[in-house]
């Protein structure tokens, strides 16, 4: 019985993807409340965010790194770049979706993680 | 107008930031100056960073601050600064290194954080401290005026990159300014020289210093971007 109390409660812990997720559809949402209807983006990891098929501008796109690095910083007390020159030139692009970009964010938080 | 608004000064150990440091304080603003080494004074509505702006940990780790405290920042004075006079043949590397640290990085980095925290309330005013030394040119003012042309163009750059989310960049370039501590550390014969260049042919006042930065940071001066005003004149 204490064995599976200590499953479950090890269950309830999120992950850090799960987290990394939370933080992006949490700043997703806010976005959504500054931008008209038709440039909301919906809450999905399949949701493209840049790019041909992204509705986000360059300023919008900016905007919603920055308040992901804020909210990464508040979180985990960590500061993460997201979008440098070594980011913005990887392919594939991390900031292709809303998933591919939280399993950057995740890889970022478990890269500074490990370098404190 | 000023009761909540937030304003960051660099450099306001002494000379000019010290100024607008009480300054504004005095005009209702809430004041976050920063230095390298302690001040010896404080103020009501004053908070004080002790770092190199060119330590990038350190500038995000004051950002972080101000964000957690204030949630906002509405105006950035680029101030501190670093003066270096020298002839080219005779110029050091480190002191290259170290003025470029201070004057390009650390307003860069400065630049770059603020907007951030502008973006926020789609509000910000960035003013940037430069020199006639970059429309003068003279000799002896290579290494310290290519820093501030350096600041100069970034400047431009930042005011088109920013317009479009409500922040105006500016850029006032200062003649020689009383009770800075400019001209105590400039030989006679080169500030007669550099005034006689000048339209007023006069030194400047910290007052107009602040007269100049009152118009750029105005409420009513959103229109006001990408600008170079050189107090005292130069043609």
């Amino acid at each position: 019985m204490r064995l599976d109390a200590t499953v479950l409660v090890v269950r309830m812990e999120p992950s850090t993807t799960e987290k990394a997720s939370h933080i992006i559809f949490q700043a997703v949402g806010k976005h959504n409340q500054r931008v008209s209807e038709d440039q909301r983006l919906e809450l999905s990891a399949d949701t493209v965010l840049f790019g041909a098929d992204g509705t986000l501008d360059s300023l919008q796109f900016v905007s919603l790194i920055v308040a992901i690095e804020e909210m990464v910083e508040e979180e985990f007390e960590l500061q993460v770049v997201l979008a440098d020159e070594r980011t913005l030139n990887r392919t594939p692009s991390p900031f292709q979706t809303l998933g591919s970009l939280a399993a950057y964010v995740s890889e970022l938080i478990e890269e500074e993680d490990l370098g404190q | 107008m000023a009761s909540n608004q937030v304003m960051l000064i660099t450099g306001t150990r002494s000379g000019i930031g010290r100024f607008l440091a009480h300054y504004y304080v005095k005009s209702g603003y809430q004041v976050i100056g920063c230095s390298r080494n302690t001040v010896d004074f404080e103020l009501p509505s004053y908070q004080h960073f002790f770092l190199d702006v060119a330590n990038e940990k350190d500038v995000r780790a004051m950002f972080t601050q101000i964000r957690k405290v204030h949630g906002r920042l509405d105006i950035l004075i680029n101030n501190a600064g670093i003066i270096s006079r020298s002839y080219v043949m005779m110029a050091h590397l480190d002191t290259l290194q170290e003025v470029f640290g201070t004057n390009v990085f650390g307003s860069f980095l400065m630049s770059r954080e603020s907007s951030k925290l502008m973006q926020r309330n789609a509000f910000g005013r960035i003013v940037n401290i430069s020199s006639i030394a970059v429309p003068l040119a003279s000799p002896g003012t290579s290494v310290y005026g290519a820093s501030k042309s350096a600041m100069e163009q970034f400047s431009r750059v930042l005011a088109r990159e920013v317009a479009p989310l409500g922040i105006t960049v500016n850029t006032l370039g200062l003649s020689f300014v009383e009770g800075s501590g400019m001209i105590e550390a400039v030989e006679d014969v080169t500030i007669t020289e550099t005034l006689e260049r000048t339209t007023l042919k006069s030194n400047v006042q910290l007052e107009d210093v602040a007269h100049a930065i009152d118009f750029f940071i105005s409420d009513n001066s959103s229109k006001v971007t990408n600008q170079v005003l050189h107090l005292g004149g130069v043609s």
